[in-house]
């Protein structure tokens, strides 16, 4: 079995909000532990608001955990040295208004320590992955949804991580952006890029995911293998209506 | 450093590209260029009024790059998000604050130079500056002293600005208790004398601590200040500095450890 890149132990965030003298408490995420191995795609599957993002956002550094740790390649996020590993592309990627890709790339390059001379090189690298390289010097309030997202991705992958994570990346895509953006993860996994995302899109993660595990309120209830759904298109689709019916949450879908 | 830098110089670049910077820069040049006609309107004042226009509408328009520059920037960055793919970096976070910090203060002192040359060659197309000043002080000396005291001013406008842009709720918030603190920041020696003139007690403790927490622009006031005679002219600006130098560090430090607790 290879190494783990990721690895989750007893993860929870619980939320709380003052509103009108009252606390109210929430809990995010609920006492998660997960593995992810180096190499694999690992798919987060679950209905709005069962903790997916807060997943993401915690292995980010965005969120602190309440209790629970999180490593990536044994340092425990946040950590300068795990953020080098990781490339992260948010579910509507914004970018500053006014910079060209150019400019956006070559400040995070320069944010992710990457060597000035080598950057300039992976810029257009880059550019040419995501089928950028024709508009990178135009201000990006020129560009539409899918061009954002690409250069999402662009920013995702420019300094070469070992470990992506990908919060809905084909939410919002015309066919065409989907089918693309399935194509370059396909492509980062076949060179030993390991993908660790979140997905409304069931079918998705049936073509890309080596496992998937099913959130439900933060908790996470099940871990399917590729070989649980592989024999049958829409497999994947009735394992995760069962699990939610299993769990109780399927009425707020009904 | 470099992460520092790179912030920075993105901030200038982001700031000089907007919209609203160029139009407050192409409104106080407008302005500036038609102190002429408003001179004209005074007479026997008209040095007078182009000297003192100039510069308010230098500080203004300087100020206006602060705040805008501040809001436009930090707080629509957190409300878009684009701030994630920052600080999921390896960027510590009070790098963030002082790179944006630098640039902020950059672009201000871009608007204030340009303004202040296109003031001075206002005056000087009509030879005004030899009516202005003092047998002790030459115009080629007060005057990039003024423009240096008001950016003073600036830097300790910019870290308020930017502390409300990053813990804000929204971007009119952060323009409201930026301008609320810049109004009451000229109110230093009335406060004083609030202070003096109330007895103990609550109150007294009240007013001690606004005149804590509001900055003192009177500690910039050179305009009026060079013209008195025996007036310690290098002493006032060495305090003046390092007061802006305490009290935007002061800020930025409060600021960094706040920022570094904020969960997105």
């Amino acid at each position: 079995m290879s190494e783990a890149i990721l690895t989750i132990t007893g993860l929870t965030k619980v939320y709380k909000r003052s509103h009108l003298g009252r606390t109210l408490v929430s809990r995010g995420v609920n006492d998660l532990n997960v593995s992810v191995r180096r190499g694999e795609v690992f798919g987060l599957l679950g209905l709005n608001g069962s903790g997916k993002t807060t997943t993401i956002k915690l292995i980010l550094g965005l969120l602190f955990p309440t209790t629970g740790d999180i490593k990536v390649l044994d340092h425990s996020v946040p950590h300068p040295e795990a953020q080098k590993k990781i490339g992260y592309l948010p579910e509507v990627p914004y970018f500053y208004r006014n910079l060209t890709p150019v400019e956006v790339l070559h400040l995070y390059g320069s944010l992710s320590k990457m060597d000035p001379q080598f950057l300039k090189k992976r810029i257009d690298e880059v550019l040419i992955m995501v089928r950028m390289d024709q508009v990178k010097k135009k201000p990006m309030r020129e560009f539409s949804k899918g061009m954002l997202q690409r250069i999402g991705l662009a920013q995702a992958i420019l300094h070469d991580p070992d470990l992506l994570i990908l919060d809905e990346p084909v939410t919002g895509l015309d066919p065409l952006g989907i089918r693309q953006t399935r194509q370059l993860i396909q492509d980062l996994n076949s060179r030993g890029k390991t993908i660790f995302f979140s997905s409304h899109s069931i079918s998705e993660l049936e073509r890309l995911a080596h496992r998937v595990g099913i959130l439900v309120d933060g908790k996470l209830v099940k871990l399917l293998d590729q070989s649980e759904w592989k024999e049958k298109s829409g497999r994947l689709e009735e394992l995760f209506i069962e699990t939610l019916e299993a769990s109780g949450a399927a009425g707020s879908i009904r | 450093m470099s992460s520092v830098f790179a912030i920075a110089r993105y901030t200038i670049i982001e700031q000089i590209r907007n919209r609203l910077y160029q139009i407050i820069l192409f409104f106080g040049g407008a302005i500036l260029a038609s102190s002429l006609l408003l001179g004209a309107l005074a007479p026997g004042h008209k040095v007078r009024v182009i000297f003192d226009l100039g510069l308010v509408m230098l500080e203004l328009f300087g100020l206006a790059t602060a705040v805008f520059g501040a809001v436009s920037l930090v707080t629509q960055e957190i409300e878009s998000k684009t701030i994630y793919l920052l600080l999921t970096r390896p960027l510590r976070r009070p790098a963030y604050i002082l790179g944006r910090f630098l640039g902020l203060v950059a672009a201000v002192s871009i608007t204030m130079v340009a303004m202040a040359i296109l003031h001075v060659l206002v005056m000087v197309s009509d030879r005004m500056w030899f009516q202005v000043f003092t047998a002790d002080w030459s115009f080629w000396t007060v005057y990039p002293l003024l423009v240096f005291m008001s950016m003073g001013k600036m830097l300790i406008t910019a870290a308020v600005a930017l502390f409300f842009s990053l813990f804000a709720t929204s971007s009119v918030s952060a323009l409201v208790f930026t301008g609320f603190f810049w109004v009451a920041g000229h109110f230093g020696p009335e406060l004083s004398f609030m202070i003096n003139k109330t007895v103990q007690g609550p109150l007294r403790t009240v007013l001690h601590a606004a005149a804590a927490v509001f900055p003192n622009f009177q500690y910039f006031n050179f305009r009026d200040m060079y013209a008195i005679p025996g007036f310690p002219g290098y002493e006032f600006i060495g305090w003046a500095v390092l007061y802006a130098l305490a009290y935007a560090g002061a800020l930025l430090t409060v600021s960094m450890i706040l920022f570094s607790r904020k969960e997105f």
